[in-house]
């Protein structure tokens, strides 16, 4: 009985093998040799690729539920949230196992780097990682973007922002990403195609090269101080020491690797189940109130860098720090991909990933606690100073009551007061002429939402009249290609009018 | 989460900024709490400062909207129709008052308890009009009536409607203007004026008014309908 069930199983896999390899495919994956001494440092690659799988699982399951238009995603993911059993459970596990596992890509990537496994022979599987870590982040942004709240209307904000600054080509960009100027409806279809078919492909073929390479050249081991690869004779030591002291990756390495999976698993089962799901959080409107929105974890840095920078030098640093991070990355192991591997004789990587590891956690955590964030209550709490208010028009004073009521104080303070999310607006009319200032208003722009239909042509005109009014005493109005515009609406009726109050 | 944190990063603000207040000694002269705590019942003092100074001004005056500190223009509106405002905002104006628009949200009892502060703060001795001060009750207007009225006793301050020169006090007519303004913003600023502003109100024994000058409720309508009538003329 029990024989012939084994005789089976047995001709079943044959006749499989006979027909598609797969068997020969499948045992150099689970027999090739690891280092013995490889332990735990090795477990988050393999986590990474484990909540990779959860997405791809959970994506497509919330695929067929969510519908990617921008009048109906709202109400889709609501009705996944409510109606449907356990909806909830998976867009949480959705959102929690997304940040485990940049979590993970990004620890593991530390790790390599600070045992410097990128050098010979593993300098294509480390720019592979770093492809990977790309299409991690990217597929981490496309992925808020669903959402379709104000959160995602605001890292859309501020991507759309970077890219309108690259010189010449920046507004046909734009155009491109947003599918128009502005935020709609194209925006969101593109993004869904990015989200769900293009980036989870690139990442499945970037990871089966990461395999292949894994299987080619084997796992690296610990670093020892003094232990230097030098690629003339690398391979052949390696190979010699893996024979000799390595153990077959089944099961050796791989309980190490179910083990941590496995808790890794529950940890963000249970995140997920206590914390639910990530929004959505309002529908996206700009002149909503009680709006905070704020991108995911971990493009917070970014935002809050965008908010402490000087303005001055934002455009620059934006324009040329992300190909300076891109190329370094990509470029490490070809600049040094000999010698010590061990951190202790290598100080200065050591140091280097301190600093970028200490920045990058404070902006993040500053982002979090967002000293500068908008202070909610301005609009209604904080008297427009009453200097700004002398001698104004009624239009004028309408302004100010715009200003006030459409909570642009909550970002932008006047007198010393309101929120220091934007500049203050004390002087903003010796900066800005009247066509930039109807502009920065109705398309936004740098960290500011586009107000848009929000605004009548009548509270535009009000709010701007407004600024053009706060500068330096004896200041002149800025330089002004906008003049002729702003003679003929604000202090005076137009002409026909006159005529027909005339007779 | 978040939440948690801006809790201790406002608690720990609010420690040093405390600290800092009492080593120099000095106390921030625009903070709204402060200005108004000489004038109101406590409560409605935080309540007004946090919900509505920004707009009517620190201790109810000098603000963007119109003052209401004013004695005679909360007795003359009457504690109903301040209760209404203070609940519901102005319906097309900018006001939010405490209702949904606003961060207030608060019950009847809160209303009525604000709005009785601010009477006994700002409103003691006040008078009432003998006209009513609600568009609703006014008589209907009449632009013709109205645009003789404004040549007569307007047009000195704020020019002739579409006139090219900027005049003195800043065109009423403008369309832009009037789009944001309410009729009741009209007749209010008519009927009481913007005192602290240089606007004298028209319907008052009221100190600051010229006493040759007053106009009836009906000729109050007629300017605020000739008003609107030269926007609508534009569009
Ligand atoms: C959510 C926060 C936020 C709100 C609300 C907001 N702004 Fe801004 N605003 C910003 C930021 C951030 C900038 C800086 C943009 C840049 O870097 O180009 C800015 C820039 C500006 C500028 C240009 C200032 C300069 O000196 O270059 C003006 C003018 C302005 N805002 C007006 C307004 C008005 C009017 C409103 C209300 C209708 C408003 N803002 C509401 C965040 C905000
Ligand atoms: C002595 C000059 C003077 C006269 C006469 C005058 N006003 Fe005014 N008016 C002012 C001043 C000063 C302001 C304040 C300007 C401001 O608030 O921006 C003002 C403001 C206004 C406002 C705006 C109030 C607000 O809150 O937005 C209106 C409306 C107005 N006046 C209508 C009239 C009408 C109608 C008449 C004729 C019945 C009139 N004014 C007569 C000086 C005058
Ligand atoms: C965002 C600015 C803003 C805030 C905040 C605000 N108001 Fe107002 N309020 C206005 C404006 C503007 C008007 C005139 C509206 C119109 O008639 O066009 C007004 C009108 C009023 C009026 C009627 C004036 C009239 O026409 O006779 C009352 C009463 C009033 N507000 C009370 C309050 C109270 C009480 C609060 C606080 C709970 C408050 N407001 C908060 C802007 C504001």
């Amino acid at each position: 009985m029990f024989r012939s069930i084994k005789n089976m199983v047995g001709g079943l896999l044959g006749w499989t093998e006979s027909r598609s390899g797969v068997i020969s495919f499948v045992q150099p994956i689970l027999t090739h040799r690891v280092p013995r001494d490889a332990k735990w440092w090795y477990v988050f690659g393999s986590a990474s690729l484990m909540f990779f799988s959860i997405q791809v699982v959970t994506g497509i399951l919330l695929a067929t539920m969510y519908a990617p238009s921008a009048a109906e995603a709202y109400s889709s993911l609501q009705y996944i949230d409510q109606e449907v059993p356990f909806g909830w459970m998976l867009r949480a596990l959705h959102a929690w196992s997304s940040n485990a596992m940049i979590l993970m890509v990004v620890i593991h990537m530390s790790q390599v780097f600070l045992h410097a496994s990128f050098k010979f022979p593993r300098e294509l599987m480390w720019m592979v990682g770093v492809l990977l870590l790309f299409c991690t982040l990217a597929l981490a942004f496309t992925g808020q973007i669903m959402r379709w709240d104000q959160d995602a209307y605001w890292g859309l904000g501020i991507g759309a922002a970077i890219v309108d600054r690259v010189p010449v080509l920046g507004n046909q960009m734009r155009n491109v990403m947003l599918g128009g100027p502005y935020i709609g409806g194209a925006t969101l279809s593109r993004f869904f195609a990015l989200h769900v078919f293009v980036l989870p492909g690139l990442t499945i073929a970037l990871i089966g090269a990461h395999m292949a390479l894994i299987l080619k050249n084997g796992i690296s081991e610990m670093p020892k101080p003094g232990m230097v690869v030098d690629p003339k004779t690398y391979v052949e030591e390696y190979e010699e020491r893996i024979k000799k002291t390595g153990v077959a990756f089944m099961p050796d390495a791989a309980q190490r690797d179910m083990v941590f999976c496995g808790l890794m698993l529950i940890i963000v089962g249970f995140l997920a189940w206590y914390l639910g799901p990530v929004g959505p959080n309002g529908i996206p409107n700009p002149t909503i109130i009680d709006a905070n929105p704020r991108p995911d974890y971990a493009f917070l840095w970014i935002f809050t860098a965008m908010a402490l920078m000087p303005p001055q030098i934002e455009t620059a640093v934006l324009l040329i720090a992300p190909p300076i991070v891109v190329l370094f990355l990509l470029g490490l192991p070809l600049i040094s991909n000999r010698g010590e591997r061990a951190p202790s004789r290598r100080p200065g990587a050591v140091l280097a990933y301190v600093l970028i590891a200490t920045a990058l956690g404070t902006l993040t955590w500053l982002g979090v606690v967002s000293a500068w964030s908008p202070v909610m209550d301005a609009w209604t709490s904080l008297p427009t100073p009453v200097k700004y208010l002398v001698g104004r028009t009624p239009l004028e004073m309408q302004g100010a009551l715009v200003l006030q009521h459409s909570q642009c104080r909550n970002c932008h303070s006047l007198g010393g007061e309101g929120g220091l999310r934007g500049p203050n607006l004390d002087n903003v009319g010796s900066r800005k002429s009247w066509d930039q200032l109807v502009r920065q208003v109705q398309q936004g722009g740098g960290n500011m939402p586009a107000y848009g239909k929000n605004l009548s042509s009548a509270e535009t005109t009000a709010v701007v009249a407004f600024m053009t009014t706060l500068r330096n005493a004896g200041a002149p109005e800025s330089s002004i290609p906008g003049a002729m515009e702003r003679q003929s609406s604000p202090d005076q009726a137009p002409k026909a009018v006159a005529s027909e109050a005339g007779k | 989460m978040s939440t948690t944190f801006k809790n201790i990063s406002a608690l720990v603000g609010g420690l040093l900024a405390a600290a800092c207040l009492q080593a120099c000694g000095k106390i921030s002269a625009t903070d709204p709490a402060d200005t108004v705590v000489a004038s109101l019942p406590q409560a409605a003092m935080t309540n007004y400062a946090e919900n509505c100074s920004a707009c009517h001004g620190a201790n109810g005056v000098n603000g963007a909207a119109r003052q209401l500190a004013d004695a005679n223009y909360l007795a003359s509106v009457g504690r109903d129709a301040l209760i209404n405002i203070t609940t519901n905002g102005v319906p097309g104006g900018f006001c939010p008052g405490s209702g949904p628009a606003s961060l207030a949200h608060w019950n009847p009892k809160q209303v009525a308890e604000f709005v009785d502060g601010m009477l006994d703060a700002w409103g003691k001795n006040g008078v009432a009009l003998s006209i009513p001060w609600s568009v609703k009750l006014a008589p209907a207007g009449n632009a013709s009536n109205g645009q003789a009225v404004y040549a007569a006793t307007c047009q000195s301050c704020h020019g002739a409607p579409g006139a090219t020169v900027p005049s003195a006090s800043g065109s009423v007519t403008d369309p832009n203007y009037l789009r944001l303004i309410t009729n009741q913003g009209l007749r209010s600023a008519i009927l009481f004026g913007r005192p602290e502003r240089g606007m004298p109100g028209w319907s008052g024994p009221f100190p600051h008014q010229a006493a040759d000058r007053k106009l009836s409720s009906q000729e109050i309508s007629d300017v605020v309908v000739f008003l609107r009538s030269t926007a609508s003329q534009k569009q």
